[in-house]
């Protein structure tokens, strides 16, 4: 078997905050999906589109931090030379400044100029102490990688609903042989929580949970009622300036009708930096399942976004499956 | 096999941590107070990728495997502001 498949994914979050930290969050995804599956004698085409919308509030804030934990690195740099000290208001400004590294070479001409004139006044001139070896080991500093890095917890309830077109064609050659167009929605009432530690400028951990009830709203359905649960723990280590890697530990359950399944997933990633905008990644996960007959699963990606709901139509009952990935990523501009 | 892979996932945790440094406390207290005003960024990334996946069912006790081979290519664009008053994250591909 052959398939082709391609997808457009768009998604937007906005979270709007009081000055006690709670917000408000809404958000909307929309996503088409086309795959073509080519058999010895038939093929199936399907295309789906699915339009989601979020409303809900919490309490708390995971912020990202990357340009905090840069300018800490900057300031274990410094210090190390021996020549001055770098104090916490330093590594507060120098943080603001950071958020602008990858965005000067498109403003300027010659932009390191501006770049370091920038630095050095909000440093009140600490950097003219340093010679000019000094100063090659802190431009590293700049260059290495930390990940994304946050910080924080916070929980949220929200209101969900979805809404998913398919078109089904089954083809033998030119001839078809069936159509089948569905509309199904679905309404889902969720509660979210992330929690993010930074324990050391090299390592960060995280956890999230999700928990979802989710009931049709159109008269074709895959499910009545659909419970789902899924927990994650991350760690985000960088081994080297140019290597990090991060392991996510996932559990995801779900209880339809009286039919219950989970699925266990370990999932491990390198990535290793060739040069500055330019890595390779390398992914190996494993991942074991096991449910009764039929199962639902609305499902998240690594990165918390949400996808398309998938059926599992119960042919098979318990599986164990490894993948493997490698990657050449191209940043144009990343923090 | 789920004893096995709670045991493999709890033991790798417990040696992770054991294998990090702690970061100094006043550092560690900095990342959680202090919070830049307001940035943002865009991640433009272009991802190309080949993958498998080998997969072994069990089926009313008959067993089937199944590999699969994939070529993926993505090119994708995340964007993300940050201010005390909001935060906005867009991301598409």
């Amino acid at each position: 078997m052959q398939e082709f498949r391609s997808d457009l994914h768009n998604e937007a979050e906005l979270k709007l905050y009081n000055k006690k930290s709670d917000y408000i969050v809404l958000s909307a995804i929309m996503d088409y999906n086309y795959f073509n599956q080519f058999y010895s004698e038939e093929n199936h085409e399907n295309s789906t589109i699915l339009g989601a919308f979020l409303a809900g509030s919490g309490s708390g804030r995971v912020r990202e931090v990357t340009p905090i934990i840069r300018a800490l690195r900057f300031k274990k740099r410094y210090n190390s030379f021996g020549k001055g000290v770098l104090d916490q208001q330093d590594v507060a400004n120098l943080s603001g400044i950071l958020t602008k590294y990858s965005e000067n070479p498109n403003n300027f001409e010659y932009s390191d100029k501006y770049w370091w004139n920038d630095i050095s006044s909000i440093l009140n001139n600490k950097l003219s102490n340093l010679d000019g070896y000094d100063v090659f080991m802190l431009t590293d500093a700049l260059k290495e990688n930390v990940g994304t890095r946050l910080q924080g917890k916070e929980m949220n309830v929200n209101l969900q609903y979805f809404w998913i077109k398919q078109k089904n064609d089954y083809w033998s050659g030119n001839y078809n042989l069936s159509r089948i167009n569905s509309i199904f929605s679905y309404i889902g009432l969720t509660t979210s929580g992330k929690y993010y530690s930074n324990l050391s400028i090299k390592h960060q951990i995280g956890f999230e949970m999700d928990l979802g009830l989710y009931l049709p709203t159109s008269e074709n359905t895959l499910f009545d009622r659909s419970i789902n649960l899924k927990l994650n723990h991350n760690q985000l280590f960088t081994i080297t300036d140019r290597l990090i890697y991060q392991v996510d530990f996932n559990i995801f359950g779900d209880m339809y009708k009286k039919n219950k399944g989970f699925l266990l997933e370990a999932l491990n990633s390198f990535n290793y930096y060739l040069e500055n905008n330019f890595s390779i990644n390398l992914n190996i996960n494993s991942h074991f399942q096991k449910y009764d007959q039929q199962s639902v699963f609305v499902d998240f990606d690594r990165n918390g976004y949400y996808r398309v709901p998938h059926f599992y139509d119960g042919a098979y009952r318990e599986f164990l499956w490894w993948d493997f990935g490698v990657f050449l990523n191209y940043h144009f501009g990343r923090m | 096999m789920k004893k096995i892979f709670v045991i493999a996932l709890l033991s790798s945790v417990l040696l992770l941590e054991a294998v990090s440094p702690s970061l100094p406390e006043s550092d560690h207290e900095f990342i959680k107070q202090y919070c830049l005003p307001a940035w943002k960024y865009i991640d433009l990334n272009m991802e190309l990728a080949i993958s498998g996946d080998n997969r072994k069912f069990t089926h009313y006790n008959e067993n089937e495997q199944y590999e699969f081979y994939k070529i993926n290519y993505k090119p994708t664009v995340f964007f993300r502001k940050e201010s005390d008053k909001m935060m906005l994250k867009c991301f598409g591909y």
